[in-house]
């Protein structure tokens, strides 16, 4: 049996650490010194300024100094050991039974050294469930996987899935090396940078960033001095709704720009590969990523087509996967930031052959079109008596949105349907992206059927289907279809034979 | 084809029970009614009409849920329980039906408030991996021998998870 003595990660880690505090503190300086600024007088001709600052990094140096210092792992008879804390003291034993996934990260630094850390997720236990071992070099953070996983491997497949395992599959994982390795050529699949960018520049992220440099817009506006302030507005003034709307348009180009690099930046070689049982995901350009999946543990896939992708010919495939998943960055494990239509067939049989996905729906009936168009002005009501009594330049504005949430309706009108093929079930329906989701009979934890007595009076049902996912369960449904196809999902979930 | 309903029925004595947690919520509403209305009238921080308009409102709470929707709840409860699934069915005016295969089910469990204790009465709950179903006001007896059949059922069909 190997094992890995009590061992201290790579002193980068210090320096990561450090940077990771100084994250922490930056919004506090930012505004110590904006307050600074607006005092007039220089950045450090404050001594409490210039003292708290140091303070700070001298902090953060010894915090990242001493997190280093005490952190140990080591690693024998199948219960990997660490120890951390500087002032709690904290020593975890996890059982090799117990580990879910290994995955890796590595930030630019770690990259330089050919280091990565190590993230290693138990099953369940809502408490840390998630264990990063920092700095570890990477042939050792290679033998350490191989090591926890032999076991898991196996026990995975035979308590979870009770399915044979076989024996093809560890050979594969054993002669796996991090290192692209031209004979797994086959199995791997590359998005290219033109693709990326695409993906960032119709990403929704991008509502994110544009919120957020308002915000920092706004706080910008307290550095400013309060003379040129005023003269700004003044301008302001007089142009009216044009500058606003520039600077909205300003704003909103950056968004996109920075949307662009982020999205390149942490999806940059993004590497998809199949091995045996197991996917690996692989991405990012500074801070590299690797997530490994159990094929065996996906629950459902969604295609997402979201309303400026779907024009073109794009979506993303996301997956929900039973257990511990990386729920890194807010986003949901996204196997493919950016397909084109015609691909999604063949890329679903590479991940997973025994699900299909099909492009022909059965369709909603058209009398559930009048409840999807009620449905979406149904909250809009109350605005046009809103703007009635609060008094504004555009009234009309009250107006406007409801064509568009009328032709949003329609748009899920639609695109709502279901598909039955064998033990698949393939959900259509749009929020605001149309969603495709892919559910396999077995996955499917529990089925219902909503009616309500308008629905019964129009002979219509709301079918919704539960599966597992890393955040408990999710339910998917489609909803107003003929009671006649909630009857035929019915029986076919049902095992009663009739 | 019409898919036949659960066949079974939930314990005719819950409507009994209903009532009663129907009257606890309305004695609840009335004494909170009281209170706003004592504090409008002596101190008038409110005027007074709000408190009728909220006895109304007691009075009509009370009358639904005490006089009108145990029975109907009742009407439209039904379960059953199959070798390979458990169907339920119930609601007044959404009627949800739930389909919950036995190889789905992880635990079965009673519950029992004070209420349902005093008419012998628990409500039988069967959680999945992600949802939790009842069945509420079953007859005592009848709910643990439910939970065995389910328990036993659900580990027989483990092998095809």
């Amino acid at each position: 049996m190997k094992m890995f003595s009590s061992e201290r990660a790579h002193p980068i880690m210090i320096f990561t650490e450090f940077f990771r505090q100084i994250k922490g503190f930056i919004f506090p300086i930012l505004i110590a010194f904006g307050l600074q600024f607006r005092s007039d007088s220089g950045i450090f001709e404050n001594r409490y300024t210039l003292i708290i600052t140091l303070s700070f990094l001298l902090l953060s140096i010894l915090g990242g100094f001493l997190k280093w210092y005490f952190f140990r792992y080591d690693y024998s008879n199948g219960v990997l050991h660490i120890k951390s804390g500087v002032f709690v003291k904290q020593e975890r034993f996890i059982k090799k039974e117990r580990i879910q996934t290994v995955s890796y990260k590595a930030n630019i630094f770690y990259r330089m050294l050919d280091l990565v850390t190590l993230q290693i997720e138990t099953a369940g236990g809502y408490k840390e469930p998630e264990i990063d071992i920092e700095a570890v070099d990477r042939k050792k953070a290679e033998e350490l996987r191989e090591v926890l996983k032999e076991k898991l491997e196996k026990e995975n497949l035979q308590d979870i899935v009770g399915k044979d395992y076989n024996e093809e599959d560890e050979m594969h994982t054993k002669d796996f090396t991090i290192d692209k390795n031209d004979a797994h050529k086959a199995n791997t699949l590359k998005v290219n940078y033109k693709r990326l960018a695409l993906a960032g520049m119709t990403s929704s992220g991008i509502g994110v960033i544009f919120s957020f440099i308002a915000v920092i817009f706004g706080q910008g506006i307290a550095l400013i001095p309060e003379d040129m302030l005023s003269r700004f507005f003044r301008v302001f003034q007089n142009t009216g709704i044009s500058v606003l709307i520039s600077l909205i348009f300003m704003g909103f180009s950056l968004a996109w720009v920075i949307s662009i690099i982020r999205f390149v930046f942490s999806y940059g070689d993004f590497t998809i590969e199949k091995r045996g049982d197991e996917i690996l995901i692989r991405r990012g350009l500074l801070e590299q990523k690797q997530v490994s999946l159990k094929i065996h543990r996906i629950q459902g896939i969604r295609i997402v087509e979201g309303l400026i992708r779907q024009p073109f010919g794009y979506g993303s495939i996301h997956v929900e996967v039973a257990g511990g998943a990386s729920k890194d960055d807010g986003f949901q494990t996204i196997i493919h930031p950016l397909i084109q239509k015609n691909e999604i067939p063949d890329f679903i049989k590479f991940i997973t052959p025994e699900r299909t996905f099909m492009n022909s729906f059965e369709k909603l009936p058209k009398r559930s079109l009048k409840k999807y168009l009620f449905r979406s002005v149904i909250l809009l009501f109350p605005l046009p008596l809103a703007f009635y009594y609060i008094p504004t330049n555009w009234p009309w504005l009250g107006l406007v949105l409801f064509p568009i949430s009328m032709l949003l309706g329609y748009m899920r009108y639609r695109d709502g349907g279901y598909r039955i093929h064998e033990e698949n079930l393939i959900f259509r329906y749009r929020v605001l992206a149309r969603t495709t989701v892919l559910l396999k009979r077995k996955q499917i934890q529990s089925l219902e059927m909503q009616t309500n007595f308008i629905q019964k009076m129009r002979n219509l049902t709301t079918p919704k289907a539960t599966i597992l996912t890393a955040m408990k369960s999710a339910t998917f449904m489609v909803k107003d279809l003929t009671t006649e196809s909630g009857e035929e999902l019915w029986r076919w979930y049902s095992k009663k034979e009739c | 084809m019409e898919i036949d309903k659960p066949k079974e029925k939930i314990d005719p004595k819950a409507v009994t029970a209903w009532r009663v947690t129907g009257v606890v919520y309305v004695v609840i509403c009335v004494m909170a009614v009281v209170a706003f209305f004592v504090v409008s009238y002596f101190w008038g921080p409110f005027p007074i009409w709000i408190s009728y308009i909220l006895s109304g409102l007691a009075l009509v709470l009370g009358f639904l849920l005490i006089g009108i929707i145990p029975s109907i709840r009742m009407r439209y409860w039904c379960y059953e329980i199959r070798d390979q699934e458990v169907d339920i069915q119930y609601g007044i005016i959404v009627i949800r039906r739930s389909l919950i295969p036995m190889a789905r089910i992880q635990h079965v469990d009673t519950e029992q408030g004070p209420i349902l204790r005093y008419f012998k009465l628990a409500t039988l709950s069967i959680s999945t991996a992600g949802t939790t179903h009842k069945i509420p006001a079953l007859k005592m007896e009848r709910a643990l021998r439910l939970r065995d059949q389910i328990s036993t059922l659900a580990r027989m069909s483990d092998e095809d998870v």
